[in-house]
């Protein structure tokens, strides 16, 4: 391809956005009204616009806030500061998260809070609160929409972005400079990465911790970096995948940017050649600035004290349906499919799956679908320790189909509304079935009102 | 047992029947095929307790009556790959033999005795439709089924007695089929008791393969409330019926209609097909807006937008209805292209009523926009 005396090959065809594509390819085709082409003069312009184009500062960001959660509590009481803070999780006895400090006793994360305070007697352990955590995780989205036009919410504590550093503003420049503008204004500490695509961002941020700021850009900078970390760090290769490459001398993130694509692709399919292009800079998937639509919605986890006892079993589905549909109704979608996992205490699970008539989110045609879901999932005598609900094959409240044998009833859909209602002015589960009265501990405990699943828009759990 | 078959027979045979024996079964010999020869002719049978079926082999001499037990998959795969005109097939309590000209293969053998028994047709009293009608009902019902049910008996297709005719239903609670063929009583026509019997899809599926689209007589027979026997040219089938209750179908059909319009179904089918092309699993909805002379299909979705129009003969009220346009397709496709269809309309709420002459009805519920 030519354009006028300047030969196009110069450039890199695959550096372009689509975007970046059309305007050239039109520019290119673009004819004069006495149907003769550009003139040399045109011809400049549009050399002009594509190199300005191609040599655009652009990059992907990723922003990861260091131990999120002790972070947020030291924002609201900075005594904690300095001092091992551990966060406890579901009903106190985990610790879901920890400090710097607490990290170098010995404290892991996942781990029970007895083990914790023996090796962390001096340890501050405080009990979770997403919903100041939620509070502190959108004042940054809004700090980072600020600084980029396009951000990704990925998860409570992590963005990922499009990194465009201002006039005479160096991409490690931008680093240092949003690392510090969220410390000044939210008294947050966050790690912030730079690189040619997304999965060598989060590996440059993740190798940064704590409080780092680093762009790396050039190729033989990249190359130093992958060297040094394992396949495994890399999110989408966990201990399976990394069994798979190891025959074939892949160890290392560089290994396996330096592998053969075709092989790589027979070994970690389709995902892995994603993974196999961002390693070598180039750019798979987008930046969402907005969550793209649910495939699926669940709710449910821990039962905290694990249950052999029905009715309490039967009131966790009962608590988990009621969440469910609290998120259907937000989503205004249905689902047509819903699952019921159990967990028991022995690691063998229960499972229930049922397809509905009609996609629905009223809450006494879903249960009556739930209960024979229950029956199959539950294992008598065995005590169960997690429970999980999942909706799939979700439709538009908006224009689902219609059931043949599920008549329109204006009254239990006007009881689903006023419940809803009541709950969202009120407060959550002011209003629930009597189902749940087994779990009168559960409700009373604030910290169990809200949950990382209920903060919303972030593509990630 | 010592037989000769002809190989061609052979293979016709075990295509038919190979697919109800199951892979893997806790009866092991349930995986087998029964071959069964004597001077009344040779059958092979197969069964999964479920569904059963007992297939006369044609171009099989008899030299010694008795029965085989084999093997289902490796026979079959002899049977394709073999060049062979004729196979025989001889047995002993130790072993099987099939035997070419160029080559032979034994099997071990199992006890005949224990292959449980496939129901034979000895109704006295049972229904005598054409081979053609039977293969309609079937395909133009079984389609519209859920397996997956769980709160109704919708895995299967209800049938209806009637003194002159024979009635088929599926629904899977979305949409639902019904057919009518002419049928007349053989012996005495009983009134059905209880609830009206519901075969299994899987058993329609094994009967329309055995079907021709002919005037060849089919005979249909309920026993003892739990059981269909069919018995087509060739083959008896077995099947338990679906438990469970099928939903009281006949109030879904709408009373009555605020609009109506004909249109063939090949005309209509492609329309759909084409404006389904830019659904997705999320935003399935066409819209069919029909108005005086025409009905204009559009759809939307984040692969794009599509608009079509299709001369109709329409002169009511102007008329918004959304589907989902696989439940049309699947209805359509399996109408003569050439078939005059009436739909009935009420409203963009209630269930659309599609009907051909040869007595089909089709009902499906449209997508409710709540916005």
């Amino acid at each position: 391809m030519r354009l006028g005396h300047i030969s196009l090959s110069h450039f890199n065809s695959t550096s372009f956005r689509k975007i970046d594509q059309i305007i050239v390819l039109l520019l290119l085709n673009s004819r004069k009204p006495s149907g003769r082409y550009c003139t040399s003069l045109d011809t400049i312009r549009a050399y002009t616009i594509l190199v300005d184009m191609y040599t655009r500062k652009r990059a992907v960001g990723h922003l990861d806030a260091d131990c999120f959660y002790v972070s947020a509590e030291r924002v609201r009481d900075p005594f904690l500061k300095g001092k091992p803070v551990g966060v406890l999780g579901n009903q106190g006895a985990c610790v879901i998260a920890k400090s710097y400090e607490m990290k170098a006793a010995g404290v892991k994360t996942g781990e029970p809070i007895w083990d914790a305070v023996q090796k962390c007697p001096d340890g501050i352990y405080v009990k979770r609160d997403f919903r100041w955590y939620e509070t502190l995780s959108r004042s940054m989205l809004e700090v980072m929409r600020r600084l980029s036009g396009h951000v990704e919410y990925y998860s409570i504590d992590e963005f990922f972005f499009v990194a465009e550093p201002g006039p005479g503003q160096s991409f490690q420049d931008l680093a240092v400079a949003m690392r510090q503008t969220i410390l000044e204004e939210l008294d947050l500490p966050v790690t912030v990465g730079i690189a040619r695509s997304r999965t060598l961002a989060k590996l440059i941020s993740d190798s940064a911790k704590p409080f780092g700021a680093k762009a790396v850009l050039e190729k033989e900078h990249e190359e130093h970096l992958l060297a040094r970390l394992p396949v495994t760090e890399i999110s989408g290769v966990a201990k399976r995948r990394a069994k798979r490459l190891l025959p074939w001398g892949i160890a290392s993130c560089l290994d396996l940017a330096k592998a053969d694509r075709g092989l790589v692709r027979k070994l970690l399919t389709a995902t892995g050649e994603a993974l196999w292009w961002e390693l070598n800079g180039e750019p798979t998937g987008e930046i969402h600035s907005a969550r793209p639509r649910h495939k699926a919605l669940s709710r449910g986890g821990s039962l905290g004290e694990s249950t052999a006892d029905p009715h309490r079993l039967y009131a966790w589905l009962v608590r988990n349906l009621e969440r469910l549909i609290e998120e259907l109704r937000y989503h205004r979608v249905m689902p047509g499919k819903l699952t019921l996992w159990v967990g028991y205490r022995d690691g063998i699970p229960g499972e229930g799956q049922t397809r509905l008539a009609v996609p629905t989110d009223r809450f006494d045609l879903l249960l009556e679908a739930l209960r024979p879901c229950l029956r199959r999932a539950w294992r008598p005598k065995h005590p169960a320790n997690r429970m999980h609900l999942i909706a799939e094959d979700l439709t538009d409240r908006d224009t689902a189909q219609g059931g043949l044998f599920s008549p329109h009833d204006p009254r239990a859909e006007a009881l689903a509304d006023v419940k809803q209602r009541i709950n969202e002015r009120i407060g959550r589960f002011a209003v629930r079935s009597g189902a749940t009265l087994p779990l009168k501990s559960i409700y009373d405990d604030g910290a169990n009102g809200y949950d990382i699943c209920d903060v919303r828009g972030k593509i990630c759990f | 047992m010592k037989s000769l078959c002809n190989r061609e027979g052979m293979t016709t045979a075990f295509a038919m029947v190979g697919g109800v024996a199951p892979a893997r079964s806790p009866k092991p010999i349930l995986q087998n095929l029964k071959f069964v020869v004597d001077s009344s002719g040779s059958t092979l049978m197969a069964t999964d307790l479920e569904l059963g079926i007992r297939y006369q082999v044609s171009g099989v001499r008899v030299d010694e009556p008795g029965a085989a037990i084999l093997p289902t998959a490796r026979v079959q795969q002899l049977l394709r790959l073999s060049t062979e005109a004729d196979l025989a097939i001889e047995s002993d309590s130790e072993k099987v033999e099939i035997r070419g000209i160029r080559g032979k293969w034994h099997f071990a053998a199992e006890d005949p005795e224990l292959f449980p028994e496939v129901p034979v047709f000895s109704s006295k009293n049972y229904y005598v439709l054409t081979s053609a009608d039977l293969r309609k009902l079937i395909r133009r019902t079984s389609f519209a089924t859920d397996t997956e049910s769980t709160r109704y008996a919708l895995g299967g297709v209800l049938v209806e007695f009637r003194e002159d005719s024979v009635v088929m239903v599926g629904t899977d609670g979305r949409r639902l089929a019904r057919m009518t063929v002419p049928a007349r009583v053989h012996g005495e026509f009983e009134k059905p008791e209880g609830l009206s019997p519901v075969i299994p899809v899987k058993a329609l599926k094994l009967l329309e393969r055995n079907l021709s689209d002919d005037d060849t007589p089919v005979h249909l027979s309920i026993v003892d409330g739990n059981s269909a026997l069919v018995r087509t040219e060739r083959a008896v089938i077995y099947s338990r019926l679906v438990e469970g209750r099928f939903p009281r179908y006949q109030d879904v059909f709408p009373n009555h209609h605020e609009a109506r319009v004909g249109i063939k179904a090949g005309e209509l089918l492609r329309a759909v097909q084409q404006s389904m092309i830019v659904t997705s699993d999320e935003s399935r909805g066409v819209e069919f807006g029909f108005a005086a002379g025409e009905l204009t299909l559009t759809s939307k979705s984040t692969l794009g937008d599509s608009r079509l129009a299709v001369p109709i003969d329409y002169d009511d009220k102007p008329l918004s209805i959304s589907f989902d346009p696989r439940y049309l397709v699947e209805a359509l496709v399996v109408l003569d292209e050439s078939v005059q269809v009436s739909i009935d309309l009420v409203n963009s709420r209630t269930a659309a009523l599609f009907h051909t002459e040869d007595r089909y009805d089709y009902i499906v519920m449209p997508l409710t926009r709540d916005s």
